[in-house]
């Protein structure tokens, strides 16, 4: 254990007193004892014995000491773990009687204490309680770096000033301290007992003391935490050892209290006094004088003066020996009071040295701590100067950087002065020659120099001078130096550590500088790729050139700023500025002269950029200088397509400007987006032409268009398709295809929607399909449907296609035309049966038939052949109308007059039924007659047909103002109503029973409708099922001069005609 | 005519349901010459009266008959006579779709108008033949 010099002190002080006493006896007893009362020996083994005593207490503090730090390590191993914390109180209380156990006694009692100064535990239980108190302060914040220990004195005042040191120190670096509360410590020193030395310390988690402040007998901590105390309480010494456990959190406090031993001998040795004084009076004549001189000698001894030596004192008497003892006895104490002056001195300076060692560390790591947390390049410098200056105690300090660009020094930083601009060359004052001679620079005192003088420094009053080139990497950036007014403040020592701070300075600069370039790269690429996010954002969300022109020209501009630009496209050969920027009026000729230029044109047509920092350089730019505004740099960039060059940007600066990569990159860049821009702009000019050139197809034509998405829902639907199916466009937009195109038919659904479900796996499309869907209404529709499937490039589905035509009217119409074939094929063929029958039958080659049969057969065959050139004339009279070669050869006639006729030769041909003809006298119209003839034929032989034998046919011919009516009716079957407008179209016929009758009606009322139409009247039906059939037909009526006129005639004529 | 009718001793039935009065009157002529014994009918339900009251040995079917159409007798007489009553077609129908059908339903043969009478004689006769053999 390293004892210290003040605890020294302490001791030597003692064993002064302890000579003093022993001087005492040595002068009085041989005084008092002079009957030999007290024998020689006796006295002889008193001052053994108080030699003894006295030098039994030095041992044994040595000894307790080192006791205690072996405790004190096997504390911090067995404690320091926060574990310990955790252990239950009975465990701890073991550990620790353990501990006292093991040191046999001499350890007394140990306590365990919290950081707020509390006894947690005491071992042994019935330990007293301890004697001092352990403050708040012992444990300072985690930070706590500064060294420090804090000795205080009842009776004295505690040093404000150096807690408040410790504050403001702090203060900047936002290390929190623990408050020592002076109060509390006032009244704590105000509460201890009179005459109790208490000590107190202030000292960091690593238990190293801040600073020496006084004396006392605090011991240093060895190499691990807490610290020794060896201290007098009433009577005793006490000796402690504290030690931080659990992180700070406990502290263990051992204590030893030792009686002091040499009161009760002082005891002893003053009765042992008083009683030899009364018997000494005897004795004192005898050796008074030499025992008074031998006292003198020990008063010097006492007094400290062991350098005059015992002497005059002969002869082999007591005294003489007792003085030759005390010579001895001198000299030696000389000798060891100078061997311990000089191991006091050694171990002084060398505490000294690791005291100012350990400062400077710790000003180091400080300093580095201070420069590391924060890359700023202005607070690094700022904080490392305030504490070079304050580790350095300079009055002031400053900072020059080094600028490469410009080769001058400049002030970069001040303390202790203010701010002001100064710069210096090279070799221009000291700062300059710091620079030049690159190696630090100390001068204890400028008026002893005479190459420098106080005037060139920023501090005028400066009398000593510290400085140092700022060196990274064997480059000077900057010089720092610190000043003093004092002459020889700043000596060899300090300059070594301010060399040492100063290259950590220059690694901190370094990084900050790097680490703003960083930055600034960094902002310089955020503000790149802003622009062009911008920028493809602008092409992206835009189709209109000239909004993307803008922004990017205001791109351009702002990120490179540059003075003019302008874009050019090529339009048929021809290069015109499309847009630009900053180009006066009367000069774009001029400038756009640049892209004619044969450098230009070879090197912009291969796509490469000319980039030229000075037109000057190149001559066929140079025009450019001397322009009235004249342009120094400029770059071209081609827009290019497809290895296509589509036009220019142009950029030019009216100062020198160097393109770096970045800026000719995205010069690059936002061409291409110009060329982007313009390809989309040209696209989608086309897109939108095609749009609607397929919209007014799709809207003219006849079928219906509709699309699907990849979910069949329907996304458009074309006039067409809304005339077709009923809905609106609006209505069925994002329905499902299957909710509008509904199939009645099962079947037709389920192959409708496999259909559909086929495309996304299919590249071709369906061919037309026949479906039956219902209609808006309802109504049943026959439609043709084909799909194909809209893919992307890549093949993607992206919808259907769906294009259909209504063909119900068709598929009516070939059923019509199927039905037309079949009976017309059937008339046909039923004649020529029976003619070809009779004609084989006539033929047989086995019968013979009489005359009359043969006469009966062939006017059968007769009959047949009619029937069969009646149908074939129906037919050819349908194929004229039909091909529109229907011509008529109207003439004027009486209609009634004609039909008489007509009904009169019917009754010719003789038929089973009655006819009844009712007319006027004479109606004139102007007609056809062997088309109506053919008309009143059809209706009479329908009538014929459908009336049950022996009905009545009733045939009516009347006239009104303009028209005529000619009715046949019947009192057949009758036709539903539904039909009754169908049986004049063609090929129709009530099929709805297919009996025999039904055939032959087709043609013939179809021929009558187009025959009464052409004749400008029209024909209908009434009817009712079983109830017989009206047919009607109306012709204009051409001979009505007057209403009148008409009356009297009508009435003159009238007739009715009946026939049986 | 009534003469060569009673040629034969037993002549075999035949029911000829024929809506044209000259085919029905052609056919009746020459199957009686044929050695056949016609029982004509004009309509179909003519037709079935006659078939249900008759034994019939072979029937000439029409199709386009007034009232009930030749596919009701067809299909009644094939019903009536489990199928064993031969029956001929003899119809202006040429379509594929109706000679199906009827062969579908069972008939021996479908004779399209026109037709020779001698030969639709023979035909029938080999089809009697046919059965009885």
């Amino acid at each position: 254990m390293l004892w210290r010099s003040s605890e020294d002190q302490d001791i030597v002080d003692t064993i002064r007193i302890r000579l003093l006493i022993a001087f005492f006896l040595v002068a009085f007893v041989p005084l008092v004892i002079s009957d030999y009362f007290l024998s020689r020996k006796a006295f002889e083994n008193s001052v053994d014995q108080l030699s003894e005593s006295f030098s039994r207490i030095h041992p044994v503090a040595k000894e307790l000491g080192d006791q205690m730090g072996e405790i004190r390590e096997t504390l911090s191993e067995t404690f320091f773990a926060p574990a310990f914390l955790s252990l239950p109180t009975e465990k701890q209380e073991r550990l620790l009687s353990q501990i006292v156990a093991s040191y046999q006694g001499k350890v007394r009692s140990v306590y365990l204490f919290d950081q707020g100064g509390r006894v947690l535990l005491r071992v042994p239980r019935d330990a007293e309680p301890p004697s001092f108190t352990l403050l708040k302060a012992f444990s300072i914040g985690k930070s706590f770096e500064k060294e420090g220990m804090l000795f205080e004195e009842p009776g004295k005042e505690p040093e404000e000033d150096l807690l408040y040191q410790i504050k403001t120190q702090k203060q900047g670096t936002r290390w929190v301290l623990a408050r020592l509360d002076l109060s509390q410590f006032s009244q704590f020193l105000r509460d201890a007992g009179e005459g109790e030395k208490i000590l107190f310390y202030l000292v960091n988690q690593r238990g190293n003391s801040l600073t020496s402040l006084g004396h006392s007998l605090v011991s240093p901590p060895r190499r691990s935490t807490g610290g020794i105390e060896v201290s007098e309480i009433r009577g005793f010494h006490v000796v402690r050892d504290y030690v931080p456990i659990a992180d700070s959190q406990l502290w263990l406090v051992a204590e030893q209290r030792l009686p002091k031993g040499h009161g009760s001998v002082l005891l002893w040795v003053c009765v042992s006094v008083l009683l030899g004084l009364v018997g000494s009076l005897l004795l004192s004549r005898l050796i008074s004088k030499r025992i008074l001189l031998l006292k003198e000698m020990a008063d010097q001894i006492g007094g400290g003066k062991l350098d005059e030596p015992i002497s005059g004192f002969s002869g082999n008497d007591e005294i003489a020996s007792l003085a030759r003892s005390f010579e001895q006895m001198r000299i030696s104490l000389k000798d060891t009071l100078t061997r311990y002056d000089d191991s006091l001195k050694t171990e002084r300076m060398l505490y000294e040295k690791v005291r100012q060692r350990l400062e400077e560390i710790s000003t180091l790591h400080r300093i580095a701590i201070s420069l590391s947390s924060t890359l700023s390049l202005e607070e690094v410098m700022q904080q490392a100067l305030r504490e070079m200056s304050q580790t350095l105690k300079a009055e002031s300090g400053a900072l020059f950087l080094w600028n490469e660009s410009e080769r001058i020094l400049t002030l970069k930083e001040a303390h202790g002065f203010h701010k002001f601009e100064l710069s210096f060359h090279p070799g221009e004052g000291i700062v300059g020659d710091i620079l030049v001679a690159n190696t630090p620079l100390l001068i204890e005192d400028i008026h002893e120099t005479t190459r420098y003088s106080a005037s060139t420094l920023v501090q005028r009053n400066t009398r000593s001078f510290l400085g140092a080139p700022l060196l990274f990497k064997g480059k000077c950036i900057g010089t720092v130096e610190l000043h003093h007014p004092e002459p020889h403040f700043f000596k060899e020592d300090a300059l070594k550590l301010f060399e040492v701070m100063v290259s950590s300075l220059a690694m901190a600069i370094d990084h900050a500088r790097l680490y703003e370039e960083i930055c600034n790269n960094l902002e310089q690429r955020m503000v790149e790729l802003f622009t062009l996010y911008d920028v493809s954002q602008v092409v992206s969300s835009s189709l209109d050139l000239h909004t993307i022109l803008n922004r990017v020209l205001d791109l351009i501009l702002q990120t490179l700023k540059a003075d003019a630009i302008f874009v050019t496209l090529v339009e048929q050969g021809d290069r015109e500025i499309y847009f630009d920027r900053g180009i006066p009026e009367d000069l774009r000729k001029e400038y756009l002269r640049v892209l004619s230029i044969s450098k230009s044109l070879t090197s912009l047509n291969s796509g490469v950029p000319i980039l030229l920092r000075d037109v000057r350089e190149e001559p066929e730019f140079a025009y450019f200088y001397r322009l009235t505004d004249p342009v120094e740099s400029l770059g071209i960039i081609p827009i290019m397509i497809e290895g296509k060059l589509l036009g220019n940007v142009g950029v030019f600066f009216h100062r020198t400007h160097l393109f770096t990569d970045e800026e000719a990159r995205l010069l690059f860049f936002l061409a291409n987006q110009v060329a982007i821009a313009l390809k989309n702009a040209r696209l989608y000019n086309t897109a939108v032409e095609e749009k609607e050139k397929l919209n007014s197809i799709l809207t003219g034509m006849s079928d219906g268009v509709i699309t699907l998405d990849k979910q069949s829902r329907i996304l458009t639907f074309n006039p067409a398709a809304e005339k077709i199916l009923g809905w609106r466009e609006k209505e069925v937009v994002g329905e499902p295809f299957s909710s509008v195109f509904r199939c009645s038919n099962e079947h037709e659904r389920f192959s409708l929607e496999n259909m559909l479900q086929a495309f996304s796996a299919e590249t071709k499309g369906a061919d037309h399909q026949e479906f039956a869907v219902e209609g808006r209404d309802g109504s049943e529709k026959i439609l043709s449907i084909a799909f194909s499937p809209l893919r992307e490039e890549s093949g993607e589905l992206l919808g259907i296609v769906a294009v259909f035509r209504d063909v119900s009217k068709l598929k009516e119409f070939e059923q019509l035309k199927s039905n037309f074939i079949s009976t017309v094929s059937h008339e046909l063929r039923t004649p020529l049966t029976s003619i070809k029958g009779y004609i084989a039958t006539l033929l047989h080659p086995a019968t013979k038939f009489d005359v009359t049969t043969q006469k009966d057969f062939l006017q059968i065959m007769n009959r047949e052949a009619d029937r069969l050139s009646s149908l074939i004339t129906d037919l050819l009279e349908v194929s004229k109308i039909e091909s529109q070669k229907f011509r008529m050869n109207p003439q004027p006639l009486d209609l009634v007059k004609m039909v008489t006729e007509l009904v009169e030769k019917y009754r010719e041909i003789g038929t089973k039924h009655r006819v009844d003809v009712q007319a006027s006298e004479s109606l004139q119209v102007k007609i056809d007659r062997a088309q109506i003839e053919y008309v009143l034929h059809h209706l009479l032989g329908n009538a014929v047909k459908y009336s049950p034998k022996g009905g009545t046919i009733l045939v009516e011919v009347r006239g009104d103002e303009g028209k005529v009516y000619v009715s046949v009716q019947d009192q057949g079957i009758g036709i539903p109503f539904d039909e009754q407008e169908k049986i004049f179209d063609r090929f129709h016929r009530v099929d709805n029973r297919p009996t025999r009758w039904a055939y032959g009606w087709g043609l013939g009322l179809f021929i009558a409708r187009k025959v009464i139409e052409a004749h400008g009247g029209h024909i209908w039906v009434e009817s009712a099922l079983g109830g017989g059939s009206k047919f009607t037909f109306t012709l204009p009526r051409t001979d009505i001069p007057s209403p009148h006129a008409e009356e009297a005639s009508s009435r003159k004529r009238r007739n009715v005609l009946k026939s049986g | 005519m009534e003469g060569n009718a009673l040629a034969s001793e037993k002549r075999a039935v035949i029911l000829v349901v024929e809506d044209d009065e000259s085919i029905s009157n052609l056919l009746q002529i020459n199957l009686s010459l044929a050695g056949f014994e016609p029982i004509m009918a004009r309509d179909g339900e003519k037709a079935i009266e006659i078939f249900r009251d008759t034994p019939v040995e072979l029937v000439l079917l029409d199709l386009m008959l007034p009232g009930k159409d030749g596919w009701e007798v067809l299909a009644y007489i094939q019903e009536k006579s489990h199928g064993q009553t031969p029956v001929i077609i003899t119809s202006a129908k040429t379509q594929k779709a109706d000679i199906e059908k009827g062969f579908q339903m069972g008939v021996i043969d479908y004779v399209t108008k026109p037709f020779d009478p001698l030969d639709l004689a023979e035909k029938i006769k080999r089809v009697l033949k046919k059965g009885k053999g």
